[in-house]
């Protein structure tokens, strides 16, 4: 491709991400940005004479005002500033694109296109922008290149026009190899972008944070959840929930399936369910962690580390046995800020809501499974607990057929649940049974049959609670999928469920007449399934080292440097694990730094030892081209008249750089240097050889080396006489 | 031109151009927004800014490194007239190309102006390049040396690295034309002799054969005579000289004024040696305190012109009348009417 060529795709490449960046986070309306997306692709067959007109120049700069003007009327009737403004400097870049004539509009196009990656980070904090972001660090240095180098063209006058215009339009100077040495300019400035990330002090004073993008919107988790609701997600796939813990617990990876709570409703007005309003009671902390049953004790409990995105409704979810949530304080402000994790009536965990973003947390799950609990009935309003509809009556009836025998609540709650996931006679289906105005459940009892797991839970809670069971209707997430890239469970949204808790012999009981039916349906694994797994551990990875990078973990990190540095050092020194006071050192730490260093110095030799090869190769074809360059005749005269030039640099007349061996023997000559017949001998033969192809016998070698040594001899040339 | 000797750079200076300034403006606002949002991601936009500048830095500095530079001056170079100065600059490094480097006359207290622009010079190679310099006045201009400059990669930093290579460089008078009836400079037999060699039209004597003599002049039957070369000497004609007198005599209490007249003269002088020269005379300045080297016919009038571009005014008390050669054709370059003799 021609200079002008790659500038253009350059252009595009940085520009397009700078607007794609904008569009993150979903501020842009549709129809901005069709019509930004239109101006972007009709401005690529913008091109001069056109574009060099004054008119159009001018026209440009008339509409950039006028859209202003609009922008600031809209602005005032009451539209989103954000929005008017990103509008604004997308129509700039445009604009832009429209006009680039010179390396100065160029410039203004990087610019721009920087500035809205800038403006980006306000409106998302998604694993896209890393993408664009890697993107502009790959196309930066190609477009400040190319662009710097279009500058110092135009604006060099010495330069024909015609000589100007033929490397605008060859490939002289733009080819693979500066393309490829230009991308190679990346990894520096991945490295020390990356390094600058890490090493900047964490000290947010937040006195202009924004934060304006919402969570995922989920069905399920809010005040009240309508029967049907989760239906239409369980074909969706995107991950909401990633659960990571020991293998002792969850047993070998990809065979765990995950219960993870989130909510329960206590009342149900026969179309919906709802949850009574209760206070929301602060959990108090201790340490960043927050008790639920007790604290936290390693040595008791097995801790799974759970990543939450950030949903619209701020529900900690937890699994069955949980005794404890552990999450750092927020840093903010300059300060660590505790963070609000609530409990309310249902054993509902939620936390700060004007947090806006998602959560990560750990969850202590007792090894004693006689501590696992989930609350009791002190609080809780029984009568909610146990309340039907007055329009139920069939479905008493049928409860009551079902556990006619039963002796107690225990047996009782068995049978429902048997009968409605085991005995055949329900068929799990996301098609939702036609109600036309009846009751849903009596139609899914009695006439259609099929339904999805709230039907079910629902059918269920309302058969126990007619025989005056206490129960919840619970909605959280089942199953996971092991996602191998980052080494936990993925829970997707079409993991959302619905189950029955029931107070049966003074604890809650997990009840869940869902035929198993369910795990048939849902997102099917495609070719495509391990590409969206190691997207979502990028993303994960994203979220969590880069989005979620503080002060706490830049310290953590630091720390862990200092220690590697101090193992390193003790390596070398041949020290045990004591450190420097004599104590003994965290044994876990020392053993992983000793493998962390032995990695790196596994790396490092690989590294040395293909750099080597890459050296090696490149001198080997080096000396084959000239090999191919020398006449094989010639070489050996070569190889003398390098020990001539050796032998005159120690008499201080070396040829300089530029000067023809010839010329340099036209200046000894004029110097009347000592040896200078000597000296013309072998130039003349080495002239001879190299150039005119004749060969010198072993005879004339040895003349030749003689004379090179006899100028060897001679005394060094006083610095005055060198210059002619 | 003369030959080029290459030199390798020791001294560097590194500033901020317009748009790095720029740069460095946007970078202190992103550090701001960075901490006072926490957001990482501008934390992440201010590290790709910094990484910038300092990879601009460092490859500004590498696309330098073992460079030869070699200076080629115009011999001849007026005041007021563009000279072509060339630059070839060898690319030593055995891999890495050098990109966008621009090549100046580094004079002391003399800001750099635009030099020769290499776009690209690959690994190993000689690059030429030439720029236009146009010296404002005449004299010695001292060179300390030559100055390579780069704005490559990002055009954030510009980079000098500055060679050392003092010299001098005579800077001719400016050429002011004038007007003058000029006789005609033909062979004619009656003028008289000067009695010193020269390219004449009347035999002056035999002597040996040098380098450099015209074949035509030898003497082919004396020669064989002697068994050796010889050849005739010619001695110059007096009516084909021109005298060009330009009066340095500085009076007392001499004003701005009296030194554009002598400016001017020596702009005039300088024009009337070219013409005269031109015109198949031979030619000498004459000042109050002395005289240029005679230039023969035929051969380039730098020697006159020399004379000018060092001529400075001398007080007037101390100096005497001119001299002017008999029969020469003498012209006042500060006058615009020839003067006879």
């Amino acid at each position: 491709m021609s200079f002008e060529r790659v500038l253009k795709v350059v252009t595009y490449l940085i520009a397009g991400l700078g607007l794609y960046a904008l569009t993150l986070g979903g501020t842009f309306g549709v129809f901005s940005m069709f019509l930004v997306a239109l101006g972007f692709a009709v401005s690529w067959f913008a091109e001069p004479p056109l574009i060099a007109t004054p008119a159009w120049t001018r026209g440009w700069t008339i509409a950039a005002v006028g859209f202003f003007v609009v922008q600031v009327l809209r602005g005032i009737t009451g539209a989103s500033i954000l929005e008017l403004a990103l509008e604004y400097v997308a129509m700039l870049q445009v604009s832009r694109l429209m006009n680039r004539r010179t390396g100065k509009d160029h410039n203004q196009i990087t610019v721009l296109a920087f500035l809205h990656l800038i403006a980006a980070t306000v409106l998302t904090t998604s694993v896209a922008y890393g993408l664009v972001f890697i993107g502009v660090l790959i196309v930066t240095p190609w477009m400040l290149t190319i662009t710097q180098l279009r500058r110092e063209l135009e604006e060099t006058v010495e330069i024909d026009p015609v000589e100007r215009a033929r490397l605008f339009t060859e490939r002289d100077v733009v080819g693979s190899r500066f393309l490829l040495t230009t991308a190679l300019l990346t990894l520096p400035i991945f490295f020390v972008t990356l390094a600058l990330f890490l090493l900047f002090p964490r000290v947010g004073l937040g006195f202009a944070a924004v934060h304006g993008y919402g969570g995922q919107p989920t069905t399920g988790f809010g005040r009240n959840v309508e029967l049907g609701g989760f239906g239409t997600i369980r074909e969706d796939p995107t991950v909401v929930l990633r659960v990571s813990g020991p293998a002792e617990l969850l047993g070998p990876p990809g065979t765990a399936t995950l219960r993870m709570r989130g909510t329960s409703f206590d009342k149900y007005n026969g179309r919906e369910w709802e949850r009574s309003e209760s206070n929301h009671e602060p959990i108090p902390s201790e340490y960043g962690s927050y008790p639920i049953v007790r604290f936290p004790d390693r040595d008791r409990d097995f801790e799974l580390k759970v990543v939450l995105d950030h949903l619209d409704e701020p529900v900690v979810f937890v699994p069955d046995g949980a005794v404890a949530i552990a999450t750092p304080p927020r840093l903010a402000g300059g300060g660590e800020v505790r963070r609000r994790i609530v409990q309310s009536r249902g054993f509902d965990f939620r936390y700060d809501l004007r947090e806006n973003q998602g959560l990560n947390y750990s969850v202590f799950v007792s090894r004693d499974r006689g501590e696992w609990t989930k609350g009791s009935l002190l609080g809780e309003d029984v009568g909610n607990l146990t309340q039907v509809p007055s329009n139920l009556g069939r479905v008493g009836a049928l409860a009551s057929e079902l556990t006619a025998d039963a002796a107690t609540d225990r047996e009782r709650a068995e049978r429902i649940v048997a009968y409605l996931r085991d005995s055949n006679t329900f068929r799990y289906s996301l098609t939702l049974p036609k109600v036309e105005g009846r009751d849903p459940l009596e139609v899914f009892l009695f006439e259609a049959r099929y339904g999805h797991c709230e039907y079910f839970s629902t059918a269920a809670a309302m058969m126990l609670r007619t025989q005056g069971i206490p129960t919840r209707n619970v909605s959280g997430f089942l199953g996971g999928s092991y996602n191998r890239y980052g080494d936990y469970y993925a829970l997707r949204r079409a993991d959302a469920h619905s189950w029955v808790e029931a107070w049966i012999d003074n604890h809650w009981v997990t009840l869940d007449p869902t035929p198993p039916a369910r795990n048939a349906v849902g997102p099917a694994r495609t070719w495509f399934s391990p590409i969206r797994d190691f997207l979502d551990a990028a993303r994960t990875r994203w979220s969590k080292q880069v989005v979620g990078y503080d002060l706490r973990t830049q310290t953590n990190a630091l720390r862990k440097a200092f220690r590697f540095a101090s193992t390193v050092r003790n390596f070398f020194r041949g020290k045990s694990a004591h450190d420097t006071r004599g104590n003994i050192a965290d044994t876990n730490d020392t053993t992983s730094n000793r493998s962390l260093l032995v990695r790196v110095a596994i790396f490092g030799f690989v590294l040395l030892a293909l750099g080597l090869m890459v050296f090696l190769v490149r001198r080997f074809r080096r000396s084959a081209r000239e090999r191919e360059a020398i006449p094989p005749q010639g070489r050996a005269a070569v190889r003398v008249y390098h020990e001539l030039e050796s032998a005159l640099e120690r008499r201080g007349v070396p040829r300089e750089p530029g000067v023809t061996p010839l010329e340099h023997l036209e200046h000894l000559e004029g110097l009347a240097f000592d040896g200078v017949d000597d000296v013309r001998e072998v130039t003349q033969a080495y002239v001879r050889a190299r150039f005119g192809r004749s060969g010198l016998s072993p005879a004339d070698l040895a003349r030749l080396r003689a004379s090179v040594r006899r100028v060897a001899r001679g005394t060094p040339v006083a610095p005055g006489m060198k210059t002619p | 031109m003369s030959k080029p000797r290459y030199k390798t750079g020791r001294h560097r200076v590194a500033k901020l151009t317009r748009e790095g300034k720029a740069f460095v403006f946007v970078s202190v606002g992103v550090a701001f927004a960075a901490l006072n949002t926490g957001n990482n991601l501008v934390y992440l936009m201010l590290g790709l800014l910094l990484s910038l500048i300092l990879l601009s830095m460092v490859m500004s500095e590498l696309v330098m490194q073992r460079l030869e530079v070699a200076r080629r001056a115009p011999r001849r170079a007026f005041s007021g007239e563009p000279a072509r100065v060339e630059y070839s600059i060898r690319n030593a490094r055995p891999w890495t190309v050098s990109y966008a480097l621009e090549v100046d006359d580094w004079i002391e207290g003399v800001p750099p102006g635009r030099g020769s622009f290499f776009v690209k010079i690959a690994p190993g190679e000689i690059a030429d390049a030439a720029h236009v310099r146009v010296a404002p006045r005449r004299g010695v201009v001292a060179l300390r040396g030559y100055r390579v400059r780069t704005r490559y990669p990002f055009g954030i930093v510009e980079k000098y690295k500055i060679y050392d290579q003092p010299s001098e460089w005579l800077i001719y008078p400016a050429r002011e034309p004038v007007r003058h009836a000029w006789p005609s400079f033909e062979r004619r037999g009656e003028e008289r002799h000067l009695e010193r060699p020269g390219h004449g039209a009347e035999p002056g004597g035999l002597r040996e054969y040098r380098a450099g003599d015209e074949a035509r002049s030898i003497h082919w039957r004396r020669s064989a005579a002697l068994g050796d070369l010889v050849v005739r000497e010619r001695e110059l004609e007096a009516s084909s000289i021109v005298q060009i007198y330009v009066n340095n005599a500085l009076p007392d209490g001499a004003e701005a004024g009296w030194y554009r007249t002598f400016e001017t003269a020596i702009a005039r002088a300088a024009y009337l040696v070219g013409e005269a020269s031109n015109r198949g005379a031979a030619v000498e300045v004459v000042a109050r305190n002395g005289r240029s080297l005679l230039v023969e016919r035929g051969v380039p009038p730098d020697a006159a012109w020399r004379f000018l571009a060092l001529l400075e005014p001398v007080p007037a008390r101390e100096l005497a009348d001119p001299v002017f050669r008999r029969g020469a054709h003498v012209i006042d370059a500060g006058d615009a009417e020839a003067v006879a003799a």
